[in-house]
């Protein structure tokens, strides 16, 4: 079931009158009813990869709960291991089995060796990479010893599957959000109505700005032979925007949505174009994700308690494999080693001061290195790329290709707003909109909001690129 | 949550009035407009009554040039052609005018794979703006998605996106195709041959797609319930010439069992090589346009 959909707008009110009207105080009735709900969700789009979820809730539930009593260092090992190794191997099946198969088989052609090896007509299940990584922190915190298993069999699995944040995160940390399946809950107007804010902002982030800039961005990128220069210019900005407001929409809409159910999400977007430095910017962006390769991956090879080429090396695979999990293509390894050289550069060659504030002209800078990489990203491999990257450098050309002026002019307005809200945040953070405390002032955002919304939102039904991540 | 339902409803209240409102005014603009895509819509959906009605997409819309066919036939005619639509659309202005009257002749101008694919439905959606006031359109807007009745309950969602299509006849004249042009749109300038593809002849086998047959035939049987005269053209490209494709196979078993006589210039040896006739490879600009309805005017009459 997608956010931006019909379906969803019938299926949240009746959960939401469901758990606070007959769930009402009863901790076990609600954490079925969201488990259900949640199920359902999930099922919505196949039904089949509820196996998957189920199974991997499963797993880490026992895991957990025998890593709780267990002492000896081998044995909590071979647990450890054992949940490692189910849950990356789903992940590995269903979403790198063929890409590698395909790698190694491109690499012994290269090389002039024949080899042979099929690969799989299968589907990735939506949001795999996200609940993977929220059930598998939950038994390293239990591992590492920083959390204590839990005996509620419901409540765990309505964590690893609940639905506002089931496909696309933000991933919680069990620590963060399965003590809050044990804690009573009570009707808030206040956090309610800020949820519904977040929710309807989200939304505006989706679908009146990412999916109008979606149409001319894929134009652009889908033919990379037919355009010049300064069109892909264009299109890697918007693409930018659009992948921020897609997937800081998705979060924001993830985040309201638990906070109408009395649970707290971590922020998951910090508005990551004002940053003055990479490192910066990745305290910004896609925080819930940033946080959990540093906890455990960067960490755990050492991170920056050891010499500073291992510092480099540590951060540079750290990134890889960022971009690897952000999809099964070398432009997203591309895209993750990027990162990791910037990162590099800023720490060991330009030593910037990352404390200090950013004035405007370093911002620019760093929005500009990272459209950069967001070419990787988008395209539809390094080929094309390169070939984006040629044109923008050696055949700018003088002309901007602009298609339909209705969604030029409507993206590149969407594109003000969302910024000037932005700024208006980061610099101004006593100015209010959605919560501007003069309630005529405050029904009149709201409502030309959501007429905005209406009147230039996409609806198409168009997926939410994280999904297939 | 007492609190909560009341302020919603008061935000649903302050939502539905101001839908109403903007709705009625993007009416009053949508029925004042002096050119345009939507005049020209409102115009072939609420009052054209030419004898002959031009329907396609946008090469419909470009290549054929109603004066000429007045002129030389004698009757009145009308280009209802839009650019980017496909059959949802081609159904709807069927419906729209077969609903108040039946012209004389229909010329189709179809493409030569329209039915390797699955039809435009979503592209149709530039006429929800007419969706309220033409009930017959409603049930081929309706196969957009299962939301869309739901949807079309908002006055303002019906005109979602087509602001600046709106506005822009009040600003620019003739952007979209002069009113006196009678919905022809005659694309100036030529084709750069340098651009250009070297000469392809076109000969493909997909398999058809199932929704596209069933909704031609769906447009074929509303026409055949009426005694107006249907056409079918196929309108040349430039440095290509179609020898054969699942959908012209079938269009001409098709046309042949009806009795519907089709014009096809798909493989024509003089346009498809004349790059002076063209504006860009799939469409002609105005002197080719002029030029390829004289050559339909005669075979027209012929018929």
């Amino acid at each position: 079931m997608l956010f931006n959909s019909i379906d969803f707008a019938i299926f949240l009110p009746i959960v939401f009158l469901l758990y606070w009207l007959v769930a009402k105080n009863n901790l076990k009735r609600r954490n079925v009813l969201l488990l259900v709900a949640s199920y359902l969700f999930y099922g919505w789009w196949d039904w089949r990869f509820l196996s998957l979820i189920v199974f991997s809730s499963f797993v880490d539930f026992f895991v957990g709960h025998y890593l709780g009593k267990e002492e000896v260092p081998a044995k909590r090992k071979l647990l450890l291991w054992t949940s490692i190794l189910i849950n990356l191997g789903f992940l590995g099946f269903f979403k790198y089995y063929n890409f590698f198969a395909e790698s190694l088989v491109d690499a012994f052609t290269f090389f002039g060796q024949g080899f042979q090896l099929s690969t799989l007509n299968i589907i990735l299940p939506v949001g795999i990479s996200f609940y993977t990584f929220q059930t598998m922190s939950y038994t390293l915190d239990i591992y590492q010893k920083k959390f204590e298993p839990t005996d509620d069999i419901i409540a765990f699995f309505a964590f690893v599957s609940f639905f506002p944040q089931l496909v696309a995160g933000p991933i919680e940390r069990a620590a963060h959000l399965l003590p809050q399946f044990h804690e009573p809950k009570h009707f808030s107007y206040q956090l309610i109505s800020e949820g519904l804010k977040k929710m309807l902002w989200g939304l505006f982030m989706k679908v009146a700005v990412a999916d109008r800039l979606s149409l001319y961005v894929d134009a652009i990128y889908n033919n990379v032979d037919m355009h010049t220069g300064l069109s892909f210019v264009v299109a890697t900005i918007f693409f930018a925007f659009q992948i921020y407001c897609d997937f800081a929409g998705y979060s924001l809409i993830a985040i309201g949505c638990a906070q109408i159910f009395g649970f707290d999400l971590m922020e998951n977007f910090r508005r990551p174009y004002l940053s003055g430095s990479f490192k910066e910017f990745w305290g910004r962006w896609h925080i819930s994700l940033s946080t959990w390769f540093r906890d455990y991956v960067y960490i755990p090879l050492g991170g920056s308690r050891v010499s500073t080429s291992r510092q480099y090396f540590n951060l540079f695979t750290t990134f890889v494999v960022s971009g690897l999990w952000h999809g099964a293509n070398w432009t997203f390894i591309a895209w993750g080693a990027i990162h990791g050289l910037y990162q590099i550069i800023e720490k060991g060659v330009l030593k910037i001061n990352t404390k200090k504030r950013a004035g405007f002209f370093r911002i620019l800078l760093v929005f500009l290195f990272t459209c950069l990489a967001w070419i990787f990203f988008r395209a539809a491999n390094i080929q094309d790329a390169l070939q984006i990257l040629s044109t923008i450098f050696t055949d700018p050309g003088s002309q901007i290709h602009i298609g339909d002026k209705g969604i030029f002019a409507f993206s590149i307005l969407g594109i003000m707003i969302l910024f000037t809200v932005d700024f208006m945040q980061e610099f101004y953070p006593e100015f209010k909109v959605l919560n501007h405390p003069n309630v005529v002032v405050r029904f009149a955002c709201i409502s030309v909001l959501i007429l905005y919304i209406v009147g230039l939102g996409v609806f198409d039904g168009s997926q939410f690129i994280y999904f297939q991540f | 949550m007492k609190k909560l339902a009341i302020n919603l409803s008061i935000l649903l209240v302050i939502l539905a009035v101001t839908d109403r409102a903007l709705g009625g005014i993007l009416d009053i603009i949508r029925d004042n407009a002096p050119d345009g895509r939507y005049f020209k819509a409102r115009y072939s959906l609420n009052e054209c009554d030419e004898d002959i009605i031009i329907l396609g997409s946008s090469r419909g819309e470009s290549n054929y040039a109603p004066y000429l066919i007045e002129d030389s036939l004698g009757m009145t005619c009308w280009n209802a052609s839009r650019g980017g639509q496909g059959l949802s659309y081609f159904r709807c202005m069927e419906e729209g005018i077969l609903n108040r009257y039946t012209p004389k002749w229909l010329i189709l101008n179809i493409e030569a794979d329209i039915l390797d694919y699955a039809p435009l439905n979503e592209h149709a959606g530039f006429l929800r703006p007419f969706y309220n006031k033409h009930p017959e359109i409603r049930p081929i807007l309706n196969e957009i998605s299962w939301s869309e009745p739901l949807l079309m309950n908002s006055r303002l969602y019906a005109y979602n996106s087509s602001f600046y299509y709106l506005m822009r006849p009040y600003l620019i004249e003739g952007l979209d195709g002069k009113s006196i042009d009678k919905g022809w749109k005659p694309l100036l300038g030529k084709l750069n041959e340098a651009t250009v593809a070297p000469f392809s002849i076109i000969n493909t086998q997909l398999p058809l797609n199932e929704a596209a047959v069933r909704s031609f035939e769906t447009f074929i049987k509303r026409i055949e319930q009426t005694d107006c005269q249907l056409f079918m053209v196929v309108s040349p490209n430039y440095g290509e010439q179609v020898k054969t494709t699942s959908t012209m196979q079938y269009l001409k078993a098709f046309s042949e069992k009806h009795n519907i006589p089709m014009f096809d210039y798909s493989a024509d040896n003089f346009l498809t090589r004349h790059p002076e006739y063209f504006n860009d490879v799939q469409h002609l600009n105005k002197e080719g346009a002029i030029y390829f309805t004289r050559q339909l005017i005669s075979k027209l009459k012929q018929e």
